[in-house]
């Protein structure tokens, strides 16, 4: 099965580029730190909103920090972010759904149309209600992205759950005597896991434009550290002298979230399960 | 027809009730809750507004017997006063309402006749170097900060070109002009937000429609027409894409919860004077009632697109039945 996969992944030019991408990012983030050219946060009032130069690859911010460097630095916080936000959704949204699917009735009734209000609100008015009241950081930045992600996933788990709960083999557990918690763990959650799946590589992409428009509001991650969002905010000051502050952040928000989109949609193509059976 | 408009509004009650559950319970999220959140951060309250909050609240009683003093307060569109100025929060949200309502529906009819064309030719010359250019435009727009899109044009047009201005809703000798000057005055602060806030939903419909009229491009009776001869155009225009249309009707009602958030970026970037810039300026300045009524104005509004939406929806698709459901 993994060799179907890694073949028919291959093939995939597209998604092949987005997964390149996205390691090549896992890297810098992790080896920041030795390819950075400054501290980032290391200012120099004297070379403050410098364009572009031999010595400032990409200039320096209106403090005199390094962009090039806080952009690196940078690349650390939208993964955490990422990862982090879309783990909680995950897990928030496969359990709700495994439940809604498999056991129905009330049960599903309930969760349903607590998916039906959740999706009702203008979520990212609910993300910045809700880090308005707790301390804007990075922390709440990323349980809150991650408790307000799950209503879509619910959804689609608890279709597909619907499916697979009437399949044979899940008969035969449940006369075997098998827990409900054994069966939607161990028979039911490997055929959902597809799904499940593309939806995490996809909703990372859209945590790291969530938290980079908080921080760029002065609700996400607060300076000095650096993150893509929040220099975009001193971009949008100064927008009139010094357009690198603006460009450049936005051009590795886009390049990262493409590459986790063309990773998602690729692997929506290779693991859909029709062509699976080929 | 009625009978099934009824029953979507009934529908609806419970969704509200879980609105202003989760509203409440976020007002509880603050820690110490409202009251010592309002004593901590905005010092100049006074005692007196303290035990009137206090008392708007009802925070001496239990909690189930809050949220219904609460409830009952909202349901009337009573959500207090602003601390910043001491205005009703609805009378302030009224005023801000129109401008945000001249946005969404702009941005609305932008989307729909934009991108369902752009559906419909990609989905008919599927492959082709349009289509392959479209789907490329599709995945940037997926990808795409809007609001760094929104710093780039205001970059591009509002200070090197100098062709449109960046912020608010009116010049500043917006009174002297005459009634088509100010028409066009209004038309040239309104393209850059418009455009900014459509954009989002331009990828997602061209992106549904395309695959909507693939689907329907496929099916026998299409290839029926086309058999009995009837000429191309004929077939995409009348027999395709008229069942196209139907699914994206509801999109289009989905997209509202994400133009109502966007709006709380967009409008803040160009200094609208919306709902949403005003929802923002709360939070920042911890403007608590103003928050909770903005919150529940917008997901109201959400709600009442679904419902357009569901209505619409039943009026263009004879196959839905109102008795079911």
């Amino acid at each position: 099965m993994w060799k179907i996969f890694w073949r028919r992944f291959k093939r995939n030019r597209l998604a092949l580029f987005g997964a390149v991408i996205i390691l090549s990012l896992a890297v810098i983030a992790i080896i920041a730190p030795l390819i950075a050219p400054f501290n980032p946060n290391q200012q120099d009032i004297l070379h403050r909103l410098e364009p572009p130069s031999a010595r400032h690859f990409l200039g320096t911010d209106d403090l005199g920090r390094d962009l090039l460097s806080r952009i690196i630095y940078g690349t650390r916080v939208s993964l955490l972010v990422g990862f982090v936000a879309v783990g909680i959704a995950i897990m928030v949204g496969t359990l709700l759904g495994l439940f809604s699917g498999y056991f129905g009735g009330r049960l599903d009734a309930l969760i349903m149309r607590l998916v039906d209000i959740m999706l009702c609100f203008p979520t990212f008015f609910l993300i910045l209600m809700v880090i308005a009241f707790l301390e804007p950081n990075i922390w709440n930045v990323m349980v809150v992205i991650g408790l307000t992600g799950w209503p879509g996933l619910t959804r689609l788990v608890r279709g597909e759950c619907l499916s697979v709960r009437e399949r044979e083999f899940v008969q035969a557990a449940k006369a075997l005597g098998l827990s409900n918690l054994r069966i939607m763990l161990v028979h039911l959650l490997p055929n959902v896991m597809a799904p499940i799946l593309v939806a995490a590589t996809l909703g990372i992409g859209g945590a790291i434009l969530t938290e980079s428009a908080l921080s760029f509001l002065g609700l996400g991650v607060q300076p000095p550290t650096a993150s893509w969002g929040n220099i975009l905010t001193a971009g949008k000051d100064y927008i009139s002298m010094a357009w690198w502050l603006s460009l450049y952040p936005g051009l590795a928000i886009l390049i990262t979230v493409l590459a986790y989109n063309l990773l998602g949609e690729g692997l929506r193509d290779v693991l859909d399960p029709r062509m699976m059976a080929e | 027809m009625l009978e099934y408009i009824a029953r979507r509004l009934l529908f609806m009650i419970p969704l509200l009730l879980g609105i202003t559950l989760i509203t409440f319970m976020v007002i509880q999220l603050s820690p110490g809750g409202p009251a010592d959140m309002l004593t901590g951060l905005s010092p100049k309250v006074g005692a007196e507004a303290k035990a009137r909050l206090r008392h708007l609240y009802g925070l001496d009683k239990p909690i189930h017997v809050q949220y219904w003093l609460w409830l009952k307060r909202v349901v009337r569109f009573d959500f207090g006063e602003s601390f910043k100025d001491g205005r009703r929060v609805i009378t302030k949200i009224l005023e801000r309402l129109p401008a945000t309502l001249l946005l969404n529906i702009l941005s609305l009819l932008l989307i729909f006749f934009i991108a369902l064309p752009i559906g419909i030719v990609s989905a008919v010359r599927q492959d082709s170097f349009f289509d392959k250019g479209m789907t490329l435009f599709v995945f940037l727009g997926f990808s795409v900060p809007t609001f760094w899109l929104a710093l780039l044009l205001m970059l591009l047009f509002g200070v090197i070109l100098g062709w449109l201005p960046i912020s608010g809703m009116q010049s500043v000798n917006f009174p002297y002009f005459s009634l088509w000057g100010k028409l066009w005055d209004l038309i040239q602060h309104l393209i850059l937000p418009v455009f900014i806030s459509a954009f989002g939903g331009l990828a997602y419909l061209s992106r549904y429609s395309r695959a909507s009229m693939l689907e329907v491009l496929r099916q026998d009776y299409i290839r029926t027409a086309r058999a009995k001869g009837v000429p191309e155009g004929k077939v995409i225009y009348r027999h395709a894409l008229r069942n196209a249309l139907i699914p994206i009707v509801t999109l289009l009602g989905l997209s509202l919860p994400g133009l109502i958030g966007g709006g709380f970026i967009f409008e803040t970037i160009f200094a609208w004077p919306g709902m949403g810039r005003l929802g923002y300026q709360a939070i920042m300045s911890r403007d608590y009632p103003v928050i909770m009524g903005v919150g529940i104005i917008a997901a109201f509004l959400t709600l009442l697109g679904n419902l357009i939406a569901d209505i619409t929806y039943a009026f263009v698709d004879p196959r839905i039945s109102y008795r079911q459901r």
